[in-house]
């Protein structure tokens, strides 16, 4: 049977009786997978700590007849602080929520979606204010959808495609195009969220730095909101609904 | 080729237990029709009896055929320290131990945002009226060294510590009698944040 290798990160588990773990991980090569890890309830394995959640290791997978099954696993970064903090850790489970729902098998575009959520993770666990928290996962979730299909649409208005205006002229953002919608279509539009040029300056932003130079006039309320916004659209995108996005309201607010 | 339909409602029924596959639940089901008809009896009547008289304990939410249950209403236990965990089995697991002598509250699960598990579906409500009620000196989280556990430690130290309560955790670490050379990253890692002074 072959062998074959993957960096992955650990999104979901399920018990599988009295031991085992069936894992669900975001590999580099091959983007979704679903594999088997055997022994890793018992307090003896050594593959226990590595099959944790919000974990990203080097793996020796062999394929089995139904699911694959984990052989060896080497830690490349375990994320340590966002295992001591509340907050990190419900939008490290906000992150991997939307790495399943929306990552697939034999993805083509698994390297830049593993890059991406690898780069999330990390910055969540490194940074330390809320601001910055938001601003990654803001970050993550526009580089994700549009990596994934569903890039949002900043420039013009995403129903009529009128681009009359200038960007910060806008003042609706509909969920379900997916982008800033211009005023005489958002009467006819379902659902809209109201927004202003700081919004659209942030996500812009978002899309290209790590983290901005100039963040004097950071806001907390604002990145919520811009956090929020999204939020809508990438439930509005997903096939389920997604479960995390209750436990942030519940446990961040 | 199909079975008859008494079995194979049989075989479907055992399905339902966690870990039994399909291959499984038939050998049961065909070891349940070797059986002398008084063993099967037995067998039913010791699961329809455990259904009926096996109900949480109302203060610490325990599996017990009493309620207040036997750990609770034990008066030799120090009721100044109430141990908290997930499920009765780590309940049973801790007192294999014979190393405490506190009580204990059972919150029948982890908060789990995958899973949709958030602290409403626990019995955490009913843990900080017991607290209120108690006053005990020490709560000590006894959860699984998972995120999940991890989460739900976190939370509930934030709700507890408030209330001037002495909030203590397990220790994580190496299994004994493992070898250092041997341990995962992940729990080396812990066992360093979790070191102590040698007395
Ligand atoms: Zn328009
Ligand atoms: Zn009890």
């Amino acid at each position: 049977m072959a062998n074959y290798k993957a960096q992955a990160i650990n999104l979901k588990s399920y018990n599988l009786g009295e031991s085992d773990k069936i894992m669900v991980m975001y590999s580099r090569e091959h983007g979704l997978i679903r594999c088997v890890a055997k022994g890793v309830k018992k307090s003896s394995s050594s593959l226990g700590g590595r099959m944790q959640l919000i974990v990203a290791n080097n793996l020796l997978l062999a394929k089995g007849r139904n699911l694959d099954i984990v052989c060896q696993a080497e830690v490349i970064e375990s994320f340590s602080s966002i295992r001591n903090d509340m907050t990190k850790l419900i939008y490290s489970f906000y992150c991997a929520e939307l790495i399943n729902n929306f990552g697939l098998e034999n993805d083509t575009n698994s390297k830049i979606i593993y890059d991406l959520s690898f780069e999330a993770l990390k910055n969540i666990s490194i940074f330390s204010s809320l601001e910055e928290i938001l601003w990654t996962v803001i970050r993550f979730k526009l580089r994700l959808m549009e990596a994934v299909g569903y890039a949002i649409e900043l420039n013009q208005c995403v129903r009529c495609n009128d681009i009359e205006h200038n960007y910060s002229s806008y003042h609706f953002f509909c969920p379900e195009s997916g982008g800033v919608i211009c005023g005489k279509c958002e009467e006819k539009a379902n659902k809209t969220l109201e927004i202003d040029k700081r919004h659209i300056s942030i996500f812009k932003d978002a899309q290209i730095y790590d983290f901005p130079e100039d963040n004097s006039n950071f806001d907390k309320t604002l990145l919520y909101s811009c956090f929020n916004i999204l939020k809508e659209y990438v439930s509005a995108k997903s096939d389920k609904k997604l479960k995390t996005p209750e436990m942030i309201e519940t446990l961040c607010c | 080729m199909q079975y008859t339909k008494p079995l194979a409602r049989l075989i479907e029924e055992f399905q339902k237990l966690p870990g039994i596959g399909p291959k499984s639940a038939q050998r049961m089901a065909f070891q349940i029709l070797k059986m002398p008809s008084a063993e099967v009896q037995k067998f039913c009547d010791a699961i329809l009896e455990a259904k009926e008289k096996i109900k949480y304990c109302r203060t610490c939410f325990n599996m017990s055929s009493e309620d207040p249950c036997e750990i609770c209403t034990d008066t030799r236990r120090d009721k100044h320290m109430i141990c908290v965990i997930s499920e009765t089995k780590d309940l049973i697991a801790l007192e294999r131990t014979r190393e405490y002598k506190g009580k204990y509250h059972v919150l029948q699960g982890l908060i789990s945002p995958l899973d949709g598990i958030t602290p409403n579906d626990l019995r955490i409500k009913e843990l900080l009226e017991r607290l209120d009620k108690e006053n005990p000196e020490e709560v000590i989280l006894a959860l699984n060294p998972s995120v999940e556990g991890e989460a739900t430690s976190l939370y509930l130290s934030r709700l507890i510590k408030p209330l001037g309560i002495k909030v203590t955790r397990i220790a994580f670490g190496l299994p004994a009698g493992a070898d250092l050379e041997y341990a995962d990253e992940v729990t080396l890692a812990r066992a360093l944040e979790g070191r102590r002074e040698i007395l």
